[in-house]
């Protein structure tokens, strides 16, 4: 009986209840978006699916491409491994500037303008300035660190730059 | 029965050969994963309590939402110690925030899996792809629509708190889903591969993950040369986890750190002076005929009797001062020095000994904020105020002039401003 279950489903008997439970649970939730208002149930459904296709049809691409386009390595040049150093220290500030764009966007690009100053009495102004000069913070950090480990490693205290 | 596509798998990303990252692998996927098993359960459990702490059973608490099976009541909210709420709405939000590059981490690392070939083996399969759209879609919904509400971003055009609270119990049951079927994977692999021998690999020593003892469709076939270390990919999530933490908890703590929350909504204060501090919604925002605030006001409070009393008159009772918490939904709190008159003293006056619960209703029309409910144990707290002034000075319009409510612990906007009656029941 379990085997030919297992057989039948894939997996064990514990996973489909499981699944029973979870989905009912999702189902109740997505059952009171409409009981709480029609209207509203339908923009919500359609975000939800929305932000499903944004992870495959958007994310997903950018994820990928992005690494094949940044990791064209050149025929000639520094070393393979100062090469990648130098890469790195300007990949990292511009991934972490990426974030906070991404994250702060709404007071960055003054999307949420209207609301913000109805609503707090305050201006999204200062932000676009703010992730300018954090943006230019983070190169900079990532610069030094890249410097002093450039100088250290010339004078043959970090030899891990001269291998391979 | 034949299964309607190919054996083989067709060209693309459908194919193991496609994914070249040599990073990817399933030690990185468990590193994340085990990362975000920390902080979603943490990000959960506060945000459930944010619910609770609106006391949903009481009058009109629960923003028109029927009470159904998914809203359980576990306790009257308490009002000691008084940053309660402060603290795990700040730890909802600033937990929050700190937790996107991590998820945005652990979503890249199994994009092969999206990808599977065959695309569905059997019915456990099935139902274990379906599950990841919902858990896909759900991270991404419960994210965006909270990072867009405290920014004031209401592009979404929905309430945003059933919205977000129903959504949460969507990525919730998804979640608990996911991690039973992976949990015992995460952990074989922590303990195969041991936790962080492969951090000490720069990016020239480093290769794709061993296949022994156990292969995984995580790591790639035909790797391309790595251009970045596990350790720089670890720290670099690990730097923007901490940029984002700083700016959540420099709203939350407020003071001096609140300057480290440069880019956060609420990192700076709006004005000067005592009434200087964070504003959730201005006068000139609540639709209030300025006509109604003025000499003509006067506070109604319902007992066993109506009493109607001036500003003047208020502020010829007891006063008392305490230092409270503001403490909002959106994650960011202020605390400061408000006098005014106990709310038990008021309840007293309109003839009613032991106060059970209290509706407070504000002149402002349109908010669904507007009517408020109070616990016994609220009103009886010594420091829920009905406040007249902050540090010293009358309460500016944007914080609820002439009369606002106080309750200790309360989330903010159950401190209700521009104060039109007071309705208490008896205990």
């Amino acid at each position: 009986m379990l085997t030919r279950f297992r057989r039948a489903y894939g997996a064990g008997p514990l996973h489909a209840l499981l699944f029973v439970v979870c989905a009912a649970v999702a189902a109740l939730a997505i059952r009171r978006w409409f009981d709480v208002g029609g209207h509203d149930a339908r923009v919500i459904i359609t975000w939800f699916v929305a932000l499903i296709l944004a992870h495959d049809l958007v994310l997903v691409p950018l994820y990928s491409l992005i690494p094949r386009l940044l990791s064209r390595t050149p025929a000639r040049g520094p070393g393979p491994a100062r090469y990648h150093r130098a890469r790195l220290h300007l990949r990292i500030p511009a991934l972490l500037s990426a974030l906070l764009l991404l994250v702060w966007s709404p007071l960055i690009l003054r999307a949420s303008h209207g609301d913000f100053a109805a609503r707090a009495g305050l201006t999204t102004h200062p932000y676009l300035a703010r992730w300018v000069i954090a943006t230019v913070g983070l190169f900079a950090v990532s610069g030094l660190v890249w410097l002093v480990r450039a100088v250290r490693s010339g004078r043959g205290h970090a030899p891990a730059t001269r291998r391979s | 029965m034949r299964a309607p596509w190919p054996h083989d798998a067709p060209a693309g990303p459908f194919r193991r050969t496609f994914w070249r990252s040599p990073l990817r692998g399933p030690w990185l996927t468990a590193v994340f994963g085990a990362a975000l098993l920390v902080t979603l359960p943490v990000i959960a459990v506060t945000g459930f309590l944010s619910n609770a702490a609106y006391n949903p059973r009481l009058g009109d608490n629960a923003v028109g939402r029927h009470l159904g099976p998914l809203d359980f009541y576990l306790f009257s909210w308490p009002t000691r110690p008084s940053w309660l709420y402060a603290l795990t709405q700040g730890l909802h939000v600033t937990i929050g925030l700190a937790t996107i590059p991590i998820l945005l981490a652990k979503l890249w690392s199994v994009i092969p899996r999206l990808f599977e070939w065959p695309p569905l083996r059997s019915p456990a399969h099935a139902v274990e792809r379906i599950s990841l759209a919902f858990l896909v879609g759900g991270a991404g919904f419960e994210f965006v629509t909270g990072v867009l509400n405290i920014q004031d971003d209401y592009t979404f055009g929905f309430f945003f708190t059933d919205a977000h609270y129903y959504g949460a119990w969507v990525f919730v049951a998804a979640l608990v889903f996911h991690v039973a079927l992976k949990f015992s994977t995460m952990r074989r692999t922590l303990a195969t591969r041991r936790l962080l021998a492969p951090l000490r690999d720069g990016v020239t020593q480093t290769l794709p993950e061993p296949r022994e003892p156990e292969d995984s469709d995580l790591i790639p076939l035909a790797p391309a040369a790595p251009s970045m270390s596990r350790r720089a990919l670890l720290g670099t999530v690990a730097a923007g986890a901490g940029i984002l933490l700083i700016q959540g908890a420099g709203e939350s703590a407020g003071g001096p750190l609140r300057e480290l929350a440069f880019l956060a909504p609420r990192g700076r204060n709006p004005f000067r002076g005592p009434n200087g501090f964070q504003v959730n919604q201005t006068f000139a925002n609540a639709g209030i005929d300025p006509g109604q605030v003025g000499r003509a006001w006067n506070l109604r409070v319902h007992g066993t009797r109506l009493v109607r009393l001036t500003r003047e008159e208020l502020l010829a009772l007891p006063q008392h001062t305490y230092e409270l918490p503001i403490a909002c939904v959106e994650g960011w709190s202020t605390t400061q020095r408000w006098t005014g008159v106990r709310l038990a003293d008021l309840a007293r006056l309109a003839g009613v000994e032991r106060p059970g619960e209290l509706t407070g209703s504000s002149l402002e029309q349109d908010s669904v904020y507007a009517e408020i409910s109070y616990s016994e144990d609220q009103v009886a707290d010594p420091a829920a105020l009905l406040a007249l002034k902050v540090n010293g000075a009358p309460l500016s319009l944007d914080h609820g002039y002439p009369a606002r409510i106080i309750i200790p612990g309360a989330p903010g906007v159950h401190n209700t401003k521009w104060l039109a009656a007071l309705a208490f029941r008896r205990s």
